[in-house]
């Protein structure tokens, strides 16, 4: 109990001491993005209290929902009571949010890059993580096949173990640019690729078997400015990159694989990128 | 709670949005620093959040309630944020402690590394239930209406962000003890 009250109190202590100030430059910042930022309309937003609410609870109001929607689409559709029918636009469905463990097979919703949505659709056998992971696993935490969602500022670094400072790409082509530059991965011509609506290029990579870092350093394969981004560990360094143009922006979406990973759950891994739907 | 200025945003003001969002940034900031334990993500992630309010402004009903739904924007994008760098970076790795050097009279130098050595070995939604808890003085209901969970598991995932904590700060004591490295 001591232990607990000792614990509470290095914690308070902690917490309270720190920054406390925003820079002005973080209000600046909003001022700038919200004049090309739109409000949504208030029936488009739900209302973002629901949180105490008990599952039954839940499912008995979903339920009642469901069945309202579906008398009253019946009406409609089946002619009113005049009977001319009305014409009305079939809301499409939105898939759930991606979850963290086994998933069955079907559409989910993740949010990758904050602000963006991407949806795609999963096989049977597949693992999600962390709203934007997507695995194939021969065993625990061992990722044959990757997907990894659409993440932006970032590129190929110039040194995969010193990746800190790493300019984002500022075009698809300058992304191909640095990823063919790197002559000590092997790289293929890039092909040009429409995923989700959106046009890009296509490319493979392989990182060399022995990809390490002797300054402690992770091998970074994508890197964004502060060095962080996705790196190449053990078994998982064979690299497809999907680097799409979305308005404006460079996106990239990966799948990576083991060597040895089956070819039917790869091409399941790619299959699962070329669904995609990509709203930013 | 200006309701005039917030109803001016809602119809679309922009002025009066950005009124509104500064005499709440620096507690929105701090709060995200402390998530996040870095300036610069701090900022990025504030200025996500507050663009993700501007967005969704319409939304917001009860006017009560607009630091509420303010606060836990905030939280939700440095979940997101730090899920996301915690994934792809499996190895943690040390960053400069942002904040003040100088030791004060509640917590050594040490301690306060030893702490940050083990927030960040945390999941993120663990940090952001201490920080909730520790940081605003939220109780377990507090943090479930902020979080969007039933109060039970707030408790339940405080309790559990506390085991987690000492459990890490354990990991570094017998690091430290056997001379090897901590992050």
């Amino acid at each position: 109990m001591n232990e607990d009250r000792d614990l509470d109190r290095l914690l308070d202590a902690w917490f309270a001491d720190g920054p406390a100030m925003a820079h002005d430059r973080v209000v600046d910042g909003v001022a700038s993005r919200i004049s090309r930022q739109r409000q949504l309309p208030a029936w488009r937003l739900r209302s973002w209290r629901f949180p105490a609410m008990s599952s039954p609870l839940k499912l008995v109001l979903i339920g009642a929902a469901l069945v309202a929607a579906l008398a009253a689409g019946a009406v409609i559709v089946g002619g009113g009571p005049n009977g001319l029918g009305v014409m009305t636009p079939t809301p499409t469905p939105v898939p759930p949010p991606l979850p963290n463990g086994n998933l069955a097979p079907g559409a989910y919703t993740a949010h990758p890059v904050t602000g963006m949505t991407w949806t795609i659709t999963v096989p049977d056998g597949w693992t999600g993580s962390d709203d934007w992971f997507l695995s194939y696993d021969l065993a625990p935490d061992t990722h044959a096949v990757s997907v990894g969602g659409p993440t932006e500022n970032e590129n190929a670094p110039a040194d995969s173990c010193a990746a800190a400072g790493t300019a984002p790409a500022a075009s698809v082509d300058a992304f191909v640019a640095a990823v063919q530059a790197r002559d000590d991965w092997t790289v293929s011509a890039p092909v040009d690729v429409a995923v989700g609506g959106y046009s890009g290029s296509r490319i493979d990579l392989e990182v060399p078997a022995d990809a390490t870092c002797s300054n402690g350093h992770d091998y970074m394969v994508l890197a964004m400015p502060d060095g962080t981004g996705y790196r190449a560990h053990g078994q998982d360094r064979l690299f497809r990159l999907w680097i799409l143009d979305v308005d404006g922006r460079p996106i990239v979406i990966f799948r990576s694989r083991y060597p040895n990973a089956p070819a039917d759950r790869v091409a399941e891994g790619d299959a699962i990128v070329e669904t995609s739907v990509i709203r930013p | 709670m200006d309701l005039e200025l917030l109803a001016a945003a809602q119809r679309g003001d922009e002025a009066a949005f950005v009124d509104l969002i500064k005499v709440r940034s620096n507690r929105l900031f701090a709060i995200a620093q402390r998530i996040l334990r870095d300036i610069d993500r701090a900022e990025d992630a504030l200025q996500d959040a507050l663009v993700i309010a501007w967005r969704d402004l319409r939304g917001v009903r009860d006017p009560d309630r607009f630091d509420g739904w303010l606060t836990r924007l905030v939280v939700r994008v440095c979940i997101a944020q730090a899920t996301r760098e915690r994934r792809r970076t499996a190895n943690l790795r040390l960053l400069p402690v942002d904040g003040p050097a100088a030791p004060d009279e509640l917590i050594s130098v040490a301690d306060r590394d030893v702490l940050d050595r083990g927030f960040r070995r945390l999941a993120p939604d663990q940090r952001a239930i201490l920080v909730l808890h520790h940081y605003l003085g939220y109780a377990p209901s507090e943090i479930a209406e902020t979080l969007g969970i039933p109060p039970g598991t707030a408790r339940s995932r405080l309790f559990n962000a506390h085991r987690a904590m000492r459990a890490a700060l354990e990991a570094d004591a017998r690091a430290a003890a056997a001379g090897g490295r901590t992050a």
